[in-house]
């Protein structure tokens, strides 16, 4: 008998992100972080096997930032060992090699807190996934927990949606989640659970934002800045704006072209400037993430190799072009019109790609995110727009993990996973002790 | 209080997230936002019909943005759906016995236009400025509560390096004593957040379903 004090010390969660692995026991008030990467120990020299344990060496696998960084000098050939797993939350079926990575993080995650307590009877492990995260990589995810029980002790493993996890995290029972990730952008209503019907995802994201701040570089000049994805995405941070509306903003930016004029230091002697002829263009680093549906943006798209089209993931659209109020329209449409109002009661913005700040004085022109989306439902249902509230979260990072441990405290223990509900917990030794 | 009353204000503030604003007789009056939402009880043993849509069109006489009545179940053969929907009044059905999932709205309110045309624009600037006055008061408070805040924590890592040279020295038992029992308090204050997360009593109650 598992009770409610023994949840509280001994649930353990991990968000498996795109870019970094969140994950740690609950009684952690913030979560430990990695890249959710690994290196593969391959073309390794003989003079460098030799310094590397033998377990590390045998497993031919290490993650977590610090060791990487030990062996990534070691590898001779680093694009093809650095494996990251992960591409819009989404292992492939085929992929070995991402596997491999997951389970070596899994494992790494859950070896950093050994336990000797006499009365442990191993972690209830709630991991969070991707939305659109097909059958196939909840099966493959609770395989490795299986094997993985041999060496660590796991009672039970249980999956949630990220959406989900956010909206527990927010204590959110009525809402609709966007979260806005690097490679796409979910828009999940929620009313007591996840109205999976009403899932809509965009095929852009952060990524977008940075492909055409890459594009403007490249117009000013900085064509060999623009092939750094870390630099590009420090100027797309420092840089780029949301405009209230696209138009209005350029067409003030370009009147008056001093206001917008900023300078990006990279380093002590690096330094990118959006001079007074491309400060406008900072309006469309922020835009393409919630509407590209514009003129000046689909010139800079088609003279540039970004492509913002359609894709398909299981059996769910990814929308290229589609707005962000729309979106959410089309989310809310799919939900019983008896609930509709209660779940756009409010609306929850989640993730990186939805993080902007308003430069001081600019506040005429650009806008955060919460008030773009305001502007955007108010543009598109003024009615809709006046009953909802917008929020973002106060955690970015770490919400989705908090919300899986608090999923993983509450679920009962009573629930066995069921494959259609996507619910309940894998007694990982087959039957419940 | 009556406890039937209390489970639609508990519903009507937990689940739909209102704010309670407090009672006027039989009506209870919440705040949506900005709108006003009044629920009307009429919990009685025995429903008379012709009482049941007297105090439905009373409902129609308030300065509501959206109006509900709440009844027992035995209410419910009086209930012509039509009437409520066409009214676009809300009906709140309860059911103490079965706790706050014995809440349960069957219709839900339209939302009203308010008479504004009582209102002369003398009480209209009246409330303006003082919706005004609350909006800045809040905003003053606000600035004040983050001053606040960055003082203290100047003051605090001002302090903290002034003791840095004194923790060269053992600290004193005390102090460790503080410390964990500080830690352990953090650790409570996180646990009993976990435990109030409305989340866990739906999930809670997942087990309850699944069993029957």
């Amino acid at each position: 008998m598992i009770a409610d004090a023994y949840r509280l010390k001994y649930t353990f969660g991990i968000d498996y992100g795109t870019s970094y692995t969140k994950y740690g026991p609950i009684t952690l008030s913030e979560p430990r972080v990695v890249h959710t990467r690994g290196l593969f120990l391959r073309d390794l020299p003989e003079s460098v096997k030799m310094r590397i344990p033998s377990e590390v060496l045998s497993r031919g696998i290490v993650v977590g930032d610090e060791e990487v960084r030990n062996y990534l000098s070691s590898v001779r050939d680093v694009q093809r060992n650095l494996k990251y797993p992960l591409r819009d939350g989404i292992a492939r079926k085929d992929d070995d090699d991402a596997w491999k990575v997951l389970r070596e993080l899994t494992r790494y995650s859950l070896a950093q807190f050994p336990v000797s307590d006499p009365d442990f009877n191993g972690w209830l492990v709630s991991s969070a996934l991707s939305a659109l995260a097909p059958d196939y990589m909840y099966k493959a995810l609770f395989d490795i927990f299986t094997e993985l029980a041999g060496e660590i002790k796991i009672y039970a493993v249980t999956v949630v949606p990220q959406p989900l996890a956010v909206a527990i995290a927010e204590n959110a029972v009525n809402c609709i989640i966007i979260e806005g990730g690097h490679g796409n952008i979910q828009i999940a209503p929620i009313s007591f659970a996840l109205i999976r019907e009403g899932l809509v995802a965009l095929n852009r994201g952060g990524a977008e934002a940075n492909a055409i701040t890459r594009e403007i570089l490249k117009d000013m000049g900085y064509s060999d800045i623009a092939r750094e994805e870390y630099a590009v995405e420090i100027i797309k941070r420092a840089a780029g704006l949301v405009p209230r509306n696209l138009k209005d903003a350029i067409r003030v930016a370009k009147s008056n072209p001093e206001r917008f004029v900023t300078k990006v230091k990279l380093s002590p002697v690096v330094e990118v400037e959006f001079t007074k002829e491309y400060a406008w263009a900072r309006f469309m680093i922020g835009e393409i993430i919630f509407n590209p549906n514009h003129e000046e943006i689909k010139s800079y798209i088609d003279q540039s190799r970004i492509r913002i089209e359609n894709a398909v993931i299981g059996d769910i659209t990814l929308y290229g072009e589609m707005d962000l109020a729309s979106a959410v329209i089309t989310s809310l449409r799919s939900v019983s019109v008896e609930i509709q109002e209660r779940v756009a009661s409010q609306i929850i913005l989640s993730g990186g790609a939805l993080s902007w700040r308003v430069p001081s004085g600019l506040e005429d022109v650009a806008v955060d995110s919460v008030t773009k989306v305001k502007v955007m439902l108010d543009e598109r249902n003024p009615e809709l727009a006046s009953r909802t509230g917008v929020r973002i979260v106060s955690e970015p990072q770490h919400s989705a993990w908090r919300g899986a441990v608090i999923y993983g405290y509450a679920l009962p223990l009573s629930l066995e996973w069921s494959d259609s509900a996507k619910e309940g917990w894998y007694f990982v030794h087959g039957s419940r002790t | 209080m009556n406890f039937a009353k209390l489970l639609v204000i508990r519903y009507f503030t937990e689940t739909l997230g209102m704010k309670y604003a407090g009672e006027d007789g039989d009506v209870l009056w919440f705040e949506d936002g900005l709108n006003k939402v009044a629920v009307k009880v009429y919990l009685d043993e025995v429903y008379e019909e012709a009482e049941l849509y007297k105090r439905a069109g009373a409902l129609l006489g308030l300065s509501a943005a959206k109006v509900y009545l709440a009844v027992l179940p035995d209410a419910v053969p009086f209930i012509d759906t039509r009437y409520f929907k066409g009214q676009g009044v809300g009906l709140v059905v309860v059911d103490p016995s079965r706790g706050l999932e014995g809440v349960d709205v069957k219709i839900f309110a339209k939302p009203r236009q308010i008479h504004a045309a009582a209102a002369n624009a003398g009480r209209l600037a009246e409330t303006l400025r003082a919706d005004l006055q609350s909006y800045i008061d809040e905003q003053m408070k606000r600035v004040e509560s983050s001053l606040y805040e960055r003082l203290k924590r100047y003051v605090d890592q001002r302090l903290e390096e002034l003791r840095r040279p004194a923790a060269a020295m053992p600290p004193p038992q005390p102090q460790t004593a503080s410390r964990a029992e500080a830690r352990q308090e953090a650790a409570q204050d996180r646990a009993s957040s976990i435990v109030q997360n409305e989340w866990v009593r739906i999930l809670r109650s997942k087990a309850g379903v699944q069993g029957a």
